[in-house]
């Protein structure tokens, strides 16, 4: 089923499904809570170097009431954001541009700082779950990216 | 249809060391066979060598004999012309008769007249009354032939020894016979000449007279001489002609060849005991059967070895085949060449299974990778398309075009096998979406982008592509595209989309999602700076990225 809503001023949403709010969307189950549900305002950290799916991550994380402090393509530019915003969650994609990868960043930002990770791949084989899990993340989330996942990671 | 190299129904599959042994059986059976025919020649030949050397023995022994004989002759017959004979002087020719003798002769001389009684014998003193001889039958042939005749054997009148005469006519003026002179002598003279043949173990040669007594023996002489021949052995002797097989009369399984002397028509013979004709053949049989029997337990122990040489290393690549694509162990070299190359083929072709096994569960999990971040990015492409979408109308052209322009990327990094692609065919590709591949003029040197940089690249170069198709210098007949681009002295890729000759251009009042994407997302995703001029000839960006999104694509490894 195709939804459409309109509203003055605005650009017209429309999306497939039963549901109503969330666009081109989610299955009804994985429907994420609106900001209005009281959800704390959490600093999240987009690392992901594609950056449709962090767009995508984005407008998720929004959704949730929470505040997305920068998206960063690389290693490098994750750490550097958050040794300057101090994210509460950085939502970590493992293959990125350049030689360091994402768990080998998430490793270097636990030790440095309290940021929690959340890991966002698409590698789900056993030896990168392996690697990834010795970093003791907050969670594993495989793409694509669900809001109802996503919330349960960061409010878990 | 393969031929079968043997029928399973006829010949059930067999172990390599069977094959050995029937291998080493083929070499060996004729082998052995051409040898025991060889050896069972020799020994026939030896053996007919052996019958040859019989039968010229028993010759030259009746030669030897048929001498003494002529000899005693010669000695009575010169005896029988003395003139002291004639005279009748009997003193006188006692004495010569004496002196004619040898005393190796074992012999007497004895003269007889016609009625057999004995005249003078050198073993009594002349003058000493004589009884009769005791062989009248050879002495009457003598009177009646007037030739000299020899006996057969007989017990002496005086001596009872063994004894057989050697007798001639003395004749008369008349020539008729006035007196039989005789040399009588003991049967162990022939024995003696039968050992002055020496023929030595186990030869054995005798004389038996015509009466089929034993007159002489090379061996046990005096055991057996007087003693009749078996009688089918002296039938044996009297009919046969050459060498014959018989038992003797010491019940000896013999070789026997009998000549008849000339002189006495005694039987002459020359034996070997069988045994002795038949070692030759019993040697070679049994060297046979030894050579057989070597050879069959050499060529199976053999076999066993050599079998074990082959059946080992073959039971380890069989093993290394088992453990085919599974981690190879270190294998050490066996004493068979051709299973070392076998077991090391094994090997490599286990090591390549493997290699490519690993890289088939790489490739399912990049596959599987890609598609869920494919799956990722549509997701994000359709609501960022749906955010910027009037109409539904306009969100299905516009996603779909993006979509399109999105699989245009993949197909040129599908063609690199996700290393990256080289850029101008990634810029055609984008344009030939939109049928201006060919009328733009695209320019700079060779470079290959790694995935990401295509990917995003690709996103900028269609939302430009999509925007000049729609109000830019693609949108017209006339108007012309550029697009170039060149390395900086920053080492950095200086990337220039240029239109002209389109519609006139202003800058936009409102920024949509294409222009966010050439502007910021991709800029940002390529870690570069992108700037844009609405110049009134056309539309110009221009972006400058690193210079490391650009690679050697042998160098290059799939990345997004």
């Amino acid at each position: 089923m195709m939804n459409l809503e309109m509203h003055p001023g605005e650009p017209n949403r429309f999306w497939l499904g039963p549901g109503h709010s969330d666009p081109l969307g989610s299955d009804p189950k994985d429907e994420a809570p609106s900001p209005a549900t009281g959800i704390g305002n959490l600093k999240v950290l987009i690392v992901e170097d594609e950056f449709f799916i962090a767009l995508d991550a984005q407008t998720q994380i929004e959704s949730l009431g929470c505040t997305v402090v920068g998206i960063a393509v690389s290693a490098d530019e994750a750490i550097t954001i958050v040794e300057r915003e101090a994210p509460d969650i950085v939502l970590m994609d493992i293959r990125l541009q350049g030689v360091t990868d994402g768990i080998d960043a998430a490793r270097e930002i636990r030790t440095r700082f309290s940021s929690r990770i959340i890991f966002v791949t698409a590698n789900t084989d056993p030896s990168t779950r392996a690697r990834a899990h010795a970093v003791q993340p907050t969670a594993f989330l495989e793409k694509p990216l669900t809001p109802l996942r996503l919330k349960q990671a960061l409010f878990a | 249809m393969p031929t079968r190299l043997w029928d399973p129904r006829l010949f059930r599959p067999q172990r390599l060391r069977t094959f050995l042994v029937l291998f080493a059986l083929a070499l060996v059976i004729p082998l052995v066979a051409q040898a025991v025919f060889a050896l069972n020649q020799m020994a026939r030949t030896e053996q007919a060598e052996i019958e040859r050397r019989v039968m010229q023995t028993a010759r030259e022994v009746t030669a030897h004999i048929d001498r003494e004989l002529e000899r005693a002759f010669v000695t009575l017959e010169t005896l029988a012309t003395s003139d002291a004979l004639k005279r009748g002087d009997l003193r006188s020719f006692h004495a010569q008769a004496l002196l004619a003798l040898k005393p190796s002769d074992k012999a007497a001389i004895v003269l007889l007249n016609r009625e057999y009684g004995q005249l003078l014998d050198t073993l009594r003193d002349f003058g000493v009354a004589l009884p009769p001889t005791a062989d009248p039958a050879t002495a009457q042939k003598v009177i009646d032939t007037k030739k000299r005749q020899v006996s057969n054997m007989f017990r002496g009148s005086i001596s009872g020894r063994p004894v057989f005469n050697v007798e001639v006519p003395v004749l008369d003026e008349a020539q008729d016979v006035r007196y039989v002179l005789v040399m009588s002598f003991q049967a162990s003279h022939i024995a003696d000449v039968l050992k002055y043949a020496n023929l030595g173990e186990p030869w054995i040669t005798g004389v038996t007279d015509n009466n089929g007594i034993i007159l002489a023996r090379s061996e046990r002489h005096e055991e057996f001489v007087g003693r009749p021949l078996p009688p089918e052995l002296f039938e044996q002797s009297k009919s046969a002609k050459g060498v014959f097989r018989a038992v003797n009369v010491a019940g000896d399984p013999i070789l026997r060849a009998t000549v008849r002397s000339d002189h006495s028509a005694w039987f002459v013979s020359a034996t070997v005991p069988l045994s002795q004709v038949e070692a030759p053949l019993t040697r070679s049989r049994l060297f046979a059967v030894t050579l057989l029997f070597t050879a069959l337990v050499l060529g199976v122990v053999l076999a066993y070895v050599f079998g074990s040489f082959m059946t080992r290393p073959l039971a380890t690549a069989t093993q290394v085949a088992a453990a085919i694509g599974e981690e190879s162990k270190h294998v050490p070299l066996s004493p068979l060449a051709e299973a070392n190359i076998l077991i090391e083929t094994l090997q490599n072709a286990s090591a390549e299974l493997k290699r490519r096994q690993e890289h088939a569960e790489f490739l399912m999990r990049e596959l599987a990778h890609r598609a869920k971040n494919q799956l990722a990015t549509v997701r994000g492409m359709a609501l960022q398309t749906a955010r910027d979408s009037v109409t539904l109308e306009e969100f299905v052209a516009q996603f779909t075009q993006r979509i399109q322009g999105l699989a245009r990327s993949q197909d040129v990094l599908v063609q690199q096998n996700w290393q990256g692609a080289w850029l101008d065919d990634l810029v055609h590709a984008q344009l030939d979406l939109f049928g201006a591949s060919k009328r733009a003029d695209v320019k700079g040197p060779t470079l290959f982008l790694e995935a990401n940089a295509v990917q995003n690249l690709g996103f900028a170069l269609h939302e430009l592509a999509t925007n000049a198709s729609k109000y830019g210098s693609l949108s017209v007949t006339d108007g012309a595209l550029k697009v170039h681009w060149e390395w900086t002295a920053e080492n950095h890729v200086g990337f220039v989309w240029l239109e002209e000759d389109g519609p006139a251009v202003t800058a936009p009042l409102r920024k949509g999602f294409g222009h966010r994407v050439i502007m910021e997302l991709v800029p940002r995703g390529m870690r570069g700076k992108a700037t844009i001029e609405f110049r009134p000839n056309g539309l110009r960006w221009c972006i400058e990225f690193p210079g490391d999104h650009a690679i050697n694509p042998s160098n290059a490894h799939a990345a997004t």
